[in-house]
């Protein structure tokens, strides 16, 4: 039997704010996770990452999961569950391209050991700083003495090493665009010279043809007066009909 | 004549602006030599521009350090130490006191001279710069209880910078030597509050790592957090040692303030 329409109408809002709170919790529960299949934390414990994982994902906008193993799985399997799990996400819709971080942590009596796995990281210019953050982190957290130790240290270990790598492509396209506005500048600096000393050498020189062709239509306009010479015509003579030779006759009269 | 004038005048015209132009560029060049000439001058001479090593200034520091079960240590402290699961720790008091400036003879100047102190006992004296807001480290001599005034032990001409007064997030340096490890500083947070020992204190927090050249492995690692006009107020170190674990040494200050000198050398 439908529902009669007024209820139906009365229902809608509650129901669309269910619907988005469902929404909410879900995109929540695919953004970090804690894997720990065999029981090694405590509740406690897990309430101290899970709210460190908060934090790092409000302040630096990257997703933490942990991965607690001991001889039920491996750190292999820890990783591929970690990636599987992305790959879903990916195929839902609901992936996320922040930097993710997988920390795998092995639980052992004689030592703990830790293993680092991301994707998405940020560029750097220096291929080998977020290899050295990445191996830094991993040696820092292994080398805690206990799980408990670990546990509580690791959000302090963890932000500082990832408020570096957050911030470090902003601080290199800083420097950048500095290095750039200074190349400009000192690029200016030095056309302005270049203009400044073909200045000093062209006018000059301008200067000086402008003077010479002045100089020079002065006296092209000054009248010329050329002495007259004496030459007697030839009665005869060798050669050309005119006196063009010094070979000449003169006859006396 | 006047032709022989007229080449002339063209003849100065052209050599005119010339000299002009050579002796702007001279006088150009000296200037900015002697500004450099300055410039490093005032380099060499700015010993501890600020009141942060002056001499009588006391940092007291209290100590933990945990060593793993694996490593073999005699320890000479009057603490026993407490046995944990993993190692021991021991808990001591280390002071360290500035003596004011002293002759050194690498730097061949004089620089503020730090002595630290552990459970009372001079260990070891330190080369330490506080120059425009950055803290420089020069070296360390080891002390002889013997021969008190020896100065044995290796300086370095060029200082490790261990904090930069106008650095940002994310600003990184490093210290390199041949046949030593890279020391590689980043700044991983800026005017940040921290609580130690009951003090509040506003610090910027330094990650240091000393990688290995070559492999790229972790020997040592740092976390500094430096307060202006304080110092260190915090340090947490990890010393790296076989299967990945590490002697972890922990400082955190307990007073800093001006007192007279420490006589007592054992």
């Amino acid at each position: 039997m439908s529902l009669p329409i007024r209820l139906r109408q009365k229902m809608k809002a509650p129901l669309i704010l269910l619907s988005i709170l469902i929404l909410i919790n879900s995109l929540q529960a695919a953004e970090y996770t804690i894997r720990d299949e065999e029981d090694l934390i405590t509740e406690e414990q897990e309430k101290i990452i899970a709210k460190s994982q908060a934090e790092i994902l409000a302040e630096q906008d990257t997703i933490v999961s942990f991965a607690f193993y001991q001889i039920g799985t491996s750190k292999l399997n820890t990783r591929l569950n970690w990636e599987a799990a992305l790959e879903k996400a990916k195929e839902d819709g609901t992936a996320s391209d922040k930097f993710q971080l997988l920390i795998s942590v092995g639980v052992f009596s004689t030592q703990n050991t830790v293993d680092v796995f991301y994707k998405n990281p940020p560029a750097l210019q220096d291929v080998d700083d977020l290899g050295t953050c990445i191996a830094s982190l991993e040696q820092s957290l292994g080398s805690e003495p206990e799980v408990n130790d670990l546990v509580i240290n690791a959000p302090d270990i963890i932000k500082g090493r990832l408020s570096y790598l957050k911030e470090r492509p902003l601080y290199e396209a800083k420097e950048q665009k500095s290095a750039q506005d200074t190349r400009t500048k000192e690029f200016t600096k030095y056309i302005m010279w270049l203009v400044k000393i073909a200045l000093i050498i062209i006018i000059p020189i301008i200067a000086f043809l402008v003077f010479w062709y002045m100089m020079s239509s002065i006296n092209n306009k000054r009248t010329h007066r050329f002495p007259t010479t004496k030459h007697a015509s030839p009665k005869s003579r060798l050669g050309a009909p005119y006196a063009g030779t010094s070979i000449s006759q003169f006859t006396k009269k | 004549m006047k032709l022989k004038q007229l080449h002339a005048k063209s003849l100065l015209n052209l050599i005119t602006p010339l000299l002009i132009i050579g002796l702007q560029n001279s006088s150009h060049a000296q200037e900015t030599a002697a500004k450099e000439k300055e410039k490093t001058k005032q380099k060499a001479i700015a010993v501890d521009s600020s009141e942060l090593l002056k001499k009588g200034n006391t940092w007291t520091y209290a100590v933990s350090v945990q060593i793993p079960n694996e490593v073999k240590f005699e320890s000479t402290l009057r603490d026993e130490g407490e046995k944990t699961k993993t190692g021991m720790i021991y808990r001591f008091e280390e002071i360290q006191q500035s003596i004011g400036l002293t002759e050194v003879e690498a730097l061949k100047r004089q620089a503020p001279q730090i002595n630290v102190y552990i459970e009372d006992k001079l260990t070891k004296k330190q080369i330490l710069e506080y120059r425009e807001g950055s803290l420089l480290y020069y070296g360390t001599y080891n002390h002889d209880p013997k021969n008190p005034e020896l100065k044995k032990g290796m300086i370095s001409i060029k200082p490790v910078i261990l904090f930069r007064g106008n650095s940002a997030v994310a600003d990184k340096w490093s210290w390199t030597a041949t046949g030593l490890p890279e020391f590689q500083f980043r700044v991983v947070d800026k005017d940040i509050e921290i609580e130690v020992h009951g003090k509040k204190y506003t610090a910027d927090k330094i990650q240091m790592d000393q990688v290995m050249v070559g492999s790229k492995k972790i020997a040592q690692s740092k976390e500094i957090w430096f307060a202006k006009d304080i110092g260190i107020v915090k340090e947490r170190e990890k010393s790296y040692v076989s299967n990945g674990k590490a002697i972890i040494k922990t400082l955190e200050l307990k007073s800093f303030k001006n007192s007279p000198l420490i006589d007592k050398i054992k």
